[in-house]
């Protein structure tokens, strides 16, 4: 997971064999408002099926049948312009690591520690004083940028952020830690949402932006904090020899 | 460096390609002694098995002499000659604690491929074995990285020869596993599918755990003679008989074998109507297993017997769930876990008592690892494995 780039660095030759975007499929997609070449590129697809299912389920967005979690309709109206994804789009996914929770908190508060996990789906840099600074790689070049502030008031056995209210595309998450059966450790569940924009930028989303398996972040940000909490790093295959210009 | 990697189906070349680096702190580079080819690497290089990419060097079972280590690496050293399970593990999580080192929690660098697979719970990752497990680089060249060297390298005795310790990274414990999953009692009789690497690695573990008698089933006579020679098995060349269940009835009083280890995996060899069956099927893509070695042993093991799976399988048609339920029968299998019993396989190694360098029938350069691989595929001059010296 090596580089952030939209899925527009170097072509990598097509595999006959590895089929992920049919993976990919597999986990119900979630459709939201940027970074889709992003976190696919993140996650190993390549550009060309990555923007094939962009545009294939942009035509039917709304259906977003496969939408877990949340479906309400507070993104249109507290936008106060007729969203093209009039949806938000929510999910939640847990694992169980073999920490206390205690441990989990103190982890995933290290300033350190959210900038590697997030690595795939977004650079994150901390920016002092419980802020976060995002930036997520879209396709055609564009990117998206905001800050996030953690959130002071969730209970105790949660972590939570939200974006500044002035955030292009708004959204926020929350990690939550309570403990599994003995000896199994803690259930770490995060949550994510983001609200897509309406108006021009809902127009330009049509353009721009299509679907990103939201879950399949959320799996993948879950599966790096395990690993690196567990072992002290995260398992990875970057710069490793191969006879390919992508070795990944 | 030179390795070898996968082109496509049916094509390996040897190249040029460049050297690994430490990445992670746990990481260790092994300069790499010796390599063998392994039945399973079969199954993608057919194209049987997908999600490998043009160029991904292959590779899984080697040892070597460590060249570099990571700034966490604390129990092993340059210098120190080892050997490596093909699977790469943690040591940390719930599984690794549990003896369960393939189904490790934490070295699956890319688990949404092999979700489809197995349903969303990624295993252990595999040196070069596809990406749906891992997509790391193989070890069929100069140097190999090695994750969690402290867990994954073994030091090599001395009096323990690199051929010796060479199939302790794969064949041995795969073989191992396979008896030990078999809760072998006095008086048992093993019956083991295939006698390739770890066929004969079986055979011979179940008698070193106690088997009264092993039966080891294959049609190349060679391999039957090692059988006999190496593990001192009893034989049956199935080509040579009508039934092989009916033979081992007779062999067993009747009982039939107390256990049946499948060594052999998706692309048996049979014969009749239900290979046939198998064979067209396969071709056509419409099933990826053909599955007449699995399925005799099934039906030829006793009530209450145990199956122990050491094959690859992907997807099996007409598998005879009715048998087992019926006859009581206990089904385990794994990919090796061989962390878990390293330290009795080097003992073992030291004694003598499991010396599985005879395995070693054909050595080649790295340079010539593709007419190995065909050698090794087409069984040619009884070529039981293939090794290379990069």
């Amino acid at each position: 997971m090596a580089s952030q780039q939209g899925g527009s660095s170097q072509p990598s030759r097509p595999s006959r064999t590895s089929r992920p975007a049919g993976a990919l499929q597999a986990w119900g997609w979630v459709p939201i408002a940027l970074g889709t070449a992003a976190i696919l590129a993140g996650l190993g697809v390549r550009k060309k099926g990555a923007m094939a299912v962009a545009l294939t389920t942009v035509a039917g967005v709304t259906a977003a049948g496969a939408m877990r979690g949340g479906t309400s309709n507070r993104a249109a109206g507290r936008s106060g312009q007729g969203a093209t994804l009039d949806r938000e789009p929510e999910v939640e996914r847990s694992i169980t690591i073999g920490k206390t929770t205690d441990e989990l908190r103190r982890s995933w508060l290290d300033p350190a520690t959210v900038p590697r996990i997030m690595a795939g789906f977004a650079t994150v840099r901390a920016a002092g004083d419980g802020r976060a600074h995002w930036t997520i790689h879209g396709p055609l070049g564009r990117s998206y940028e905001w800050e996030s502030e953690t959130l002071d008031d969730p209970p105790g056995d949660r972590v939570g952020w939200r974006s500044r209210p002035d955030a292009s595309i708004p959204n926020e998450g929350s990690v939550r830690f309570r403990p599994a059966p003995p000896g199994r450790g803690t259930v770490a569940t995060l949550r994510l949402r983001f609200t897509p924009p309406g108006g021009a930028l809902g127009d330009a989303a049509v353009k721009l932006l299509g679907v990103t398996p939201l879950g399949a972040a959320a799996d993948s940000v879950l599966r790096r904090f395990k690993s690196l909490v567990e072992t002290g790093e995260i398992p990875t295959t970057e710069r490793q020899p191969a006879a390919r210009a992508d070795t990944r | 460096m030179r390795a070898l990697y996968w082109n496509g189906v049916n094509d390996l070349r040897v190249g040029t390609v460049k050297d690994p680096e430490i990445i992670n702190p746990h990481d260790a580079i092994l300069r790499v002694s010796l390599s063998t080819t392994c039945g399973s690497d079969l199954h993608f290089i057919d194209g049987y098995i997908p999600s490998m990419k043009p160029g991904d060097v292959i590779g899984h079972e080697f040892m070597g002499v460590i060249e570099d280590v990571g700034p966490e690496v604390k129990r092993v050293a340059k210098g120190d000659r080892v050997v490596v399970p093909s699977f790469v593990v943690c040591g940390q999580c719930w599984y690794c604690q549990h003896d369960l080192y393939s189904l490790c929690d934490n070295t699956h660098p890319k688990p949404e491929l092999q979700a489809p697979l197995l349903g969303g719970y990624p295993t252990a990752g595999i040196y070069g074995y596809t990406h749906a497990f891992g997509g790391y680089a193989g070890a069929h060249a100069q140097y190999v990285r090695i994750p969690f060297a402290d867990n994954d390298c073994f030091k090599v005795p001395d009096g323990v020869a690199d051929e010796t310790a060479l199939f302790l990274s794969d064949a041995a414990p795969t073989g191992y596993m396979g008896a030990d999953f078999c809760n072998i009692q006095p008086g048992d009789t093993v019956a083991v599918w295939g006698c390739g690497g770890v066929g004969l690695m079986a055979q011979q573990s179940a008698r070193l755990m106690g088997a009264e008698r092993v039966i080891a089933i294959d049609r190349f006579p060679d391999r039957l003679r090692m059988a006999r020679e190496h593990a001192g098995s009893e034989t049956i060349d199935y080509t040579q008989v009508d039934s092989v269940l009916e033979v081992l009835r007779e062999m067993t009083g009747g009982r039939g074998p107390d256990s049946c280890i499948d060594a052999v995996g998706m692309e048996a060899h049979g014969t009749g109507p239900q290979y046939a069956y198998d064979r067209v099927k396969q071709a056509l893509r419409l099933e990826t297993d053909r599955g007449q070695a699995l399925r005799e042993a099934v039906m030829a093991c006793r009530k209450g017997g145990t199956l122990s799976v050491l094959g690859v399988y992907g997807l099996i048609d007409k598998f005879p769930m009715g048998a087992i339920m019926n006859k009581g029968m206990t089904v385990r299998s794994a990919q090796q876990h061989g962390q878990a019993y390293m330290d009795r396989l080097l003992a073992h190694a030291q004694t003598g008592a499991l010396n599985p360098a005879y395995l070693a029938t054909h050595r080649f350069s790295l340079e010539e690892g593709p007419l190995g691989y065909d050698m090794f595929k087409h069984k040619t001059d009884g070529c039981v494995r293939a090794v290379f010296a990069p």
